[in-house]
């Protein structure tokens, strides 16, 4: 197992180092720049601005310094002050180096849209807010979906069964761009029980956490259904039943169990596209996540931006995923890493 | 059936849930909230020196006020921090700033916003502030996006902003490009600035917020994070009492602000800002949580369809202009029949009526007739372009003769970027260009950073001009002078002479007419342009609240107030 993790390990940053590779291609390739106006700026001007932000290099050297901030530590003196050029988002402070240094690592750099904001700073402000909605939203999907999903399995083809999974074929064809403004037009606005938009208590993250959730519980209920299903039919649910275990064991011990592998193989994705913000909804209700950053980023070629939260996402994701996969041996014994 | 009895005990806790969050806590004192001109994301700066977009300027005039103030409806220059005066050759501005404004920080421990004291005494608001800003706008080391509006006008400024950061000699050039600027404090209270040129603009130019005092000690001591919340000192009518990013800003009143020049005291003890994108401002309105809301063009019909709606709505005319600009530099719209032509075969009205629907005004002229030294269009009904299909067609009649081709043969695209509202007017225009001209013009949609990018390679691209200072000196000279922008095509010696006599002419009457002569060529003997109309600011306001409409962008608020 220890030595599947070290390899998944090393393989997470292959994959990471490629995509900042592609990304920043990318971002560089498409047509347009942070500092074009309507009107034209001066040369002299300009040229000041991309050399304060390090953009009149040659690109492999702009690479090389951005991910050198961003992935190699560094150990400052006292007199360090942060700037818009230098915020780390790990700052341990210890005499280790002499007194009053400090061990910084993960530098994102500047944001080009805002003239005094780092990269760093957005991301400490919103990444919060993010995993925050996107952990609640992930217990609605799966508070409300395994149990539908169960009981339509225990009840197969009767009422529950197609009303359950007719509100999951509802729930999965209506995207949050459509329910999350019916939600808040219900709640905030005709009921007026819940605020309209913006973030701060538990109040305001029930709709958005709804409208992202609902979604997801749809296909969490179907999966749940349909595996549930399968595992039910196996001989050792029959050979449980024949040593006279009673149903609920059966079911929770012996089948719940082993029919949740396919669900937690999308739980991995899916709580990285939930923590890492969501646009749509955060548009909608006013949240200040890292999903509109994003978002904004491209808009705005705000390139340290567009990196960082396109670091970020990637990193949540293969996480998420090599988590499912020590998650497959805790369910099913006949797994094994070797 | 009990996992069904557990599902609907889940449901009826939920259900509980949100009941009890009903009820909303009352607020202490008079609190407005307000997303006007906010727009969904982060406020991108609040340093002076830095802003160049309207959420930032907004919230900028509010806690430092500029020397000179714009009035928001009349548009005229007013005291603000200062009253000035002018040396007979038009040179010298010599402002006597209001002596004994405090500097002062909002305590989010005592929940009270203090002055900033030095040595026990409180710290006021001094010339070396003000002068402080300039230089730092004009810095090359500060890089601000807006020095070089600020650079021209000030002797030595174009100097200073241009300098190259990676000579051998900068920090000794840089030194003395600074020592050598027209900026000079005489005393505490006094401030005396040279400009380059004696223009009736540069009054405009120092009611601009780059012109505001900045908290120089504390720049130099925090750098870039002087602006946060936790760091930044103001002396305006509002403090800063919280910056949540990406969420919205919080003013709290100055009460140590009592009142300078046209600038009052607030009445208003708060002011919450809320980024909100415009499509959910409305139901945030509709929920009572927002009572001043921008309205998204989509609402409009709804809003026009509700006697309780359209009563609190209110369009009032905007900063900017519309229009549609055509490449000088390719066949065939380097020549003045045919860009005449598809500027008269538009139908302005037909598309704000039925296309805009939120009350814009046709424009025929470019410059916004608020403008100081402004022609209005309506003085001067036989020069300018206006919707007559006869004459557009024997335009492109006369050019086609000449050329032996038919109008099948004029093919060109129409570049704008992305949005449902550019969208709609570009297939109008297309339709019109169509039916009046039967020319086939493709439309191409690009995201802002591409259009921006491709805009100068474009046969016809969309445009709007929005005023940095509300001369028509920002209009004509600033965006269609040959120097300002050669990548714009528009190169037309009688023009540039026309509006650098304009800038300096000794009186508005004069200005006017210089700028008139101007704008023909412009919109019809050169024609490089065809003005569509003037935008408006419209929004929706809750009942109780007392409110300006401005015109120039920005709202004053501190002339806002919430009754009972």
């Amino acid at each position: 197992m220890g030595r599947f993790i070290a390899r998944r390990i090393l393989w997470m940053l292959v994959v990471l180092f490629a995509i900042s590779v592609v990304t920043f291609a990318l971002m560089r390739l498409v047509p347009g720049g942070p500092f074009n106006t309507e009107r034209g700026i001066p040369e002299a001007v300009k040229r000041n601005l991309e050399r304060r932000y390090n953009m009149d290099a040659p690109i492999v050297v702009q690479y090389l310094d951005y991910m050198g901030g961003l992935v190699i530590p560094r150990v400052t003196d006292p007199e360090w002050k942060q700037s818009q050029q230098e915020h780390y988002l790990i700052n341990i402070e210890t005499p280790f180096f002499g007194a009053g240094t400090a061990l910084r690592w993960m530098n994102f750099g500047p944001s080009l849209n805002s003239p005094n904001r780092t990269v760093t700073s957005i991301i400490e402000d919103s990444l919060p807010i993010s995993f925050e909605l996107g952990a609640a939203a992930l217990i609605i999907a799966l508070m409300i979906g395994i149990p539908v999903g169960t009981i339509a399995a225990l009840r197969q083809n009767t009422i529950v069964d197609y009303m359950s999974m007719a509100i999951a074929v509802t729930g999965v064809s209506i995207p949050s761009i459509v329910s999350a403004p019916l939600l808040k037009y219900i709640f905030a606005v005709q009921l007026k029980v819940l605020p309209p938009n913006g973030w701060g208590g538990i109040e305001y993250v029930i709709l958005p956490a709804f409208a992202l959730g609902f979604i997801q519980s749809a296909l969490i209920a179907r999966l749940t259904r349909a595996s549930l299903l399968q595992v039910l039919r196996e001989d050792y649910i029959r050979t449980a039943r024949a040593k006279g275990l009673s149903e609920r064991v059966v079911i929770s011990i012996h089948a719940l169990k082993n029919s949740l592998i396919p669900v937690v193989t999308v739980i991995g994705p899916l709580a990285a596209a939930l923590l890492t913000g969501t646009f749509v909804v955060e548009t909608i209700f006013g949240i200040p996540g890292l999903g509109r950053s994003f978002v904004a980023s491209i808009g705005n070629r705000d390139y340290p931006l567009i990196m960082g939260t396109v670091l970020l996402f990637a990193s949540f994701v293969v996480i998420g995923n090599l988590l499912v996969d020590i998650a497959y041996a805790a369910l099913d014994p006949r797994i094994r890493y070797d | 059936m009990r996992f069904n009895t557990r599902f609907f005990v889940l449901v009826l806790t939920l259900a509980a849930l949100f009941v009890s969050l009903g009820a909303v806590a009352a607020q202490d004192g008079k609190v407005l909230y307000t997303s006007r001109q906010m727009g969904p994301d982060d406020v991108p700066t609040l340093d002076p020196s830095q802003a160049s977009d309207v959420p930032s300027v907004q919230i900028i005039v509010e806690i430092f006020p500029e020397l000179i103030r714009l009035h928001e409806e009349s548009v005229l220059t007013e005291p603000g921090m200062a009253t000035w005066t002018v040396s007979d050759d038009g040179l010298v501005y010599t402002f006597s700033i209001q002596p004994e404004v405090p500097w002062v920080k909002y305590n989010a421990d005592s929940g009270a916003v203090e002055q900033v004291m030095v040595d026990g005494a409180p710290r006021y608001v001094q010339a070396q502030d003000f002068a402080y800003t300039m230089v730092r706008t004009l810095d090359p080391n500060v890089a601000s996006d807006y020095g070089y509006v600020l650079a021209p006008w000030v002797v030595g400024g174009s100097e200073l902003n241009s300098l190259d950061t990676e000579s051998a000699t900068y920090e000794a050039d840089r030194q003395a490009a600074i020592d050598a600027l027209g900026i000079n404090v005489v005393d505490d209270y006094t401030l005396e600035v040279t400009v380059t040129k004696a223009s009736a603009a540069v009054q405009s130019i120092f009611a601009m917020w780059i012109t505001t005092a900045t908290p120089g000690w504390l720049i130099d001591e925090l750098g870039d994070v002087w602006i946060e919340s936790e760091n930044i000192v103001t002396y305006g009518p509002f403090a800063v009492k919280s910056w949540d990013h990406g969420a919205g800003i919080t003013l709290v009143k100055n009460p140590f602000f009592a009142g300078v020049g046209a600038v009052p005291a607030a009445k208003l003890d708060e002011v919450v800002f809320q980024f909100l994108d415009p499509a959910a401002q409305f139901p945030a309105y509709e929920a009572g949580t927002l009572q001043v809301a921008e309205v998204d063009g989509t609402m409009i019909p709804r809003i026009k369809a509700d006697p309780a709606l359209s009563a609190h709505y209110y369009a009032a005319p905007g900063s900017c202009t519309y229009y549609y600009g055509f490449n000088q530099t390719r066949e065939p719209f380097n020549d003045a029949r045919v860009v005449r032509a598809f500027s008269a075969a538009l139908d302005r009205q037909a598309i704000v009526d039925a296309v805009t629907q939120a009350g814009e005004l046709p424009a025929y002229m470019f410059v916004l007739p608020s403008m100081a030294a402004a022609p209005k269009q309506e003085d001067y009904p036989d020069q300018t372009i206006k919707f007559d299909p006869e004459y557009a067609k024997a335009q492109l009649q006369e050019y086609l003769d000449e050329k032996g081709i038919t109008a099948a043969d004029i093919t060109g695209t129409l570049l704008h970027n992305n949005s449902t509202a550019h969208a709609a007017i570009a297939q109008a225009a297309q339709a019109m260009w169509a039916d009046t001209l039967g020319v086939n013009i493709q439309i191409s949609a690009q995201d802002f950073g591409v259009y921006l990018d491709q805009r100068r390679d474009a046969d016809i691209y969309r445009a709007g001009w929005c005023f940095d200072y509300p001369d028509a000196n920002n209009w004509y000279y600033d965006v269609f002078h040959s120097s300002v922008d050669p990548d714009n095509h528009f190169n037309n010696a009688e023009y540039d002479a026309l509006v650098e006599a304009a800038a300096v002419a000794p009186t508005v009457e004069e200005r006017v007419a210089l700028y008139a002569q101007a704008d023909a060529i412009l919109t019809n003997t050169a024609a490089s342009i065809a003005p569509i109309y003037y935008y408006v600011t419209d929004d929706i306001t809750a009942d109780g609240v007392e409110r300006t409409h401005s015109v120039i962008g920005r709202e004053y608020y501190e002339k806002w107030d919430l009754a009972g």
